[in-house]
């Protein structure tokens, strides 16, 4: 009877340690990340302006959130609404004016739709080469990636005489073709139906995609999803990784559960005990740097948890799906690698600890006998 | 007649044991129930795996538990002895004292170990939860009680064999006494992982507070985190139990004999 309690506390044991190591990073994989920005008080009672990028949708509703220090549970850093008060907008005005007060931290940009009181990260922006793919649920009009030429003046319109009136009809002017005019930074390499790509020499570091989609917001929907290749190819490099902090699950598992079937015959070896109790804990120490090996892409997480297998289907889908139209394979051929390596690295880990544990149990059963 | 009585015994029995039980499984069932009522897991990741808090301050109770534990049978087993064995002048006294403080209820004493601590400098530290909780009379009383079983003799043989006084605790009265000691070890484990009292008192910052205080202040948000919470809290006076049962009742049992 002990001898199963004892068996099911070491389960237990193995499941606490090794969710104390993984939680830790998942409270920081999962935080927003925020450009914030220090409201100064300028201490001459003037309000200052600031642009619109920091009006963040939540709820069918465009609002300013600042952030701070959250007590007891909620400690960290903690994303809040800014009160109406302090803050006017105009919707014909491209910018925001914030209200003469006391100093605050507001967000300028984030990673993802605010939540409120939930835990945020202050990151600082730094620039770097990306390359963004567009994606429509329509179908996306022509884009160009230098901006129009434009003609002051000009004489030219369609029109005449009706002989024997004195009415003059002219031909309403032509309605200009509906274009996605990229900013400057920005080059366009290819585009196909509801998908495009484009490439940037000095994009934001880490992506943001609601700061990306206000570049040229006023020539897309608000529908319309930007993915970061830079983000994507994080996202399968840490794949692997991930797989390994299972795998250090799953085999600790095994060898607490071949523990339990050695010691269940008499005369076990002591030594044997000893060397699965180290090895449970080489690998559960071994968690922490593991999981400090990488860093998973905000702009791909999901906003609840972080188990969310459909999110990343559905995200890796659309971005595979989009660039197999674009004719490249880079996409998929970074997601393929990156799963063999992950396949193979717990296949690997399993067979190893479960031909140990074997030998083991063997070992035992054949010095029992 | 006989029969009605063992039936009345056993429904009384399943009754009682009901009570016991209705509330915990309660807690079990509903913390695996969404608002809506359907089986969910979210409010378990939620625990185990969203907020590293939770298990950190259950390993920090954890670890502090077994501190007032290991210290308060340390401190028990020694003070124990001397009372059962030893002669001197004021025993029965202080053996009084000792059950007097036994039944003065804990919050008589907060405020005189918070005056202590304070001069000491420890509020706001561990030692201001570990320290007080090491002197713990109930157990003493128990020690007491098991090792007066011991006869004497046994003690006078191992005295004869060559034996020092360390090496008597260590090798013959330790050893009779275990089950005594393991009743000890878990009734203090069980105080320290309860208690609630002293750490509102002697701790002033909610960063440390262990687990079952923290626990009054999860965030209203949704009750059924709350109930997660309480299954992971109890997981060790669980195990503990299922681990030790025989070594408990056989504890206990001894120290009501004398």
């Amino acid at each position: 009877m002990k001898r199963r309690v004892l068996c099911v506390i070491s389960f237990l044991l193995i499941i606490l340690a090794f969710f104390t190591f993984v939680s830790p990073k998942v409270e920081d994989e999962m935080a927003t990340l925020v450009d914030a920005r220090k409201r100064q008080n300028a201490g001459n009672g003037r309000s200052i302006q600031i642009s619109t990028i920091a009006l963040l949708w939540r709820d069918s509703d465009e609002r300013i959130y600042s952030i701070s220090e959250g007590k007891g549970w909620e400690s960290g850093l903690r994303l809040s609404e800014l009160s109406p008060m302090k803050y006017k907008h105009e919707s014909w005005l491209d910018h925001v004016e914030l209200a003469p007060g006391d100093e605050y931290w507001y967000v300028y940009s984030a990673s993802r739709t605010p939540v409120l009181g939930g835990a945020v990260k202050k990151v600082t922006i730094s620039k770097g080469e990306d390359t963004y793919l567009i994606w429509s649920p329509e179908a996306i009009a022509p884009i160009r990636d230098t901006p129009p030429t434009v003609t002051i003046g000009g004489d030219a319109f369609h029109g005449g005489w009706i002989p024997g009136s004195d009415v003059t009809i002219f031909d309403p002017p032509p309605e200009p073709e509906p274009e996605v005019v990229l900013p400057n930074s920005m080059d366009l390499i290819s585009q196909k139906d509801n998908v495009a790509l484009v490439s940037i020499n000095a994009g934001n570091l880490p992506f943001f995609e609601h700061s990306v989609w206000y570049t040229f917001r006023q020539s897309i929907g608000e529908d319309v999803r930007i993915y970061s290749l830079n983000d994507v190819h994080q996202l399968t490099s840490s794949l692997p990784w991930i797989a390994g902090v299972g795998s250090a699950l799953v085999c600790s598992m095994i060898l607490c559960a071949s523990a339990w079937i050695v010691t269940s015959k008499k005369g076990y070896s002591k030594k044997i005990l000893l060397t699965h109790v180290v090895l449970i804990a080489v690998l559960l120490a071994s968690l922490p740097l593991l999981l400090k090996c990488f860093d998973l892409p905000a702009s791909l997480m999901p906003s609840e948890s972080i188990l969310d297998i459909s999110h990343y289907a559905e995200e890796l889908g659309r971005i595979r799906e989009s660039m197999a139209l674009m004719e490249d394979a880079t996409v998929d051929s970074l997601l393929s690698s990156a799963t063999a390596v992950s396949v193979l690295v717990v296949a690997i880990c399993i067979t190893a600890v479960c031909i140990y544990s074997s030998i083991a149990i063997f070992r035992t059963y054949k010095k029992s006998k | 007649m006989k029969k009605l009585r063992s039936l009345s015994a056993v429904f009384l029995s399943l009754l009682l044991c009901a009570i016991c039980v209705v509330p915990f499984l309660y807690v079990l069932i509903a913390s695996f129930k969404a608002l809506d009522g359907e089986f969910t897991l979210k409010y378990y990741y939620e625990v185990f795996v969203g907020q590293s808090q939770y298990l950190f301050r259950f390993w920090k109770s954890m670890a502090l538990s077994i501190c007032i534990s290991l210290g308060q049978v340390v401190l028990s087993a020694l003070a124990g002895y001397g009372f059962a064995k030893y002669k001197f002048k004021g025993k029965n006294v202080l053996f009084f004292i000792l059950i007097i403080l036994m039944i003065l209820p804990l919050q008589v004493t907060l405020i005189p170990n918070y005056v202590i601590l304070e001069k000491f400098n420890m509020i706001n530290t561990y030692f201001s939860l570990i320290l007080p909780a090491l002197v713990v009379p109930l157990g003493t009383f128990i020690m007491t009680q098991s090792y007066k079983a011991i006869p004497n003799s046994v003690i006078d043989a191992a005295r004869l064999d060559g034996c020092r006084l360390h090496e008597v605790l260590l090798k013959v009265v330790i050893p009779i006494g275990k089950n005594a000691l393991i009743c000890t070890f878990l009734l203090s484990f069980l105080d320290a992982w309860n208690m609630v009292e002293q750490p509102i008192t002697y701790l002033g910052e909610f960063t440390k507070y262990p687990i079952a205080v923290a626990l009054a202040s999860v965030p209203p948000g949704d009750p059924t985190v709350l109930l997660v919470a309480c299954v992971l809290v109890t997981i060790p006076p669980l195990c503990l139990f299922a681990f030790f049962n025989r070594e408990l009742t056989e504890g206990i049992a001894l120290g009501g004999e004398h």
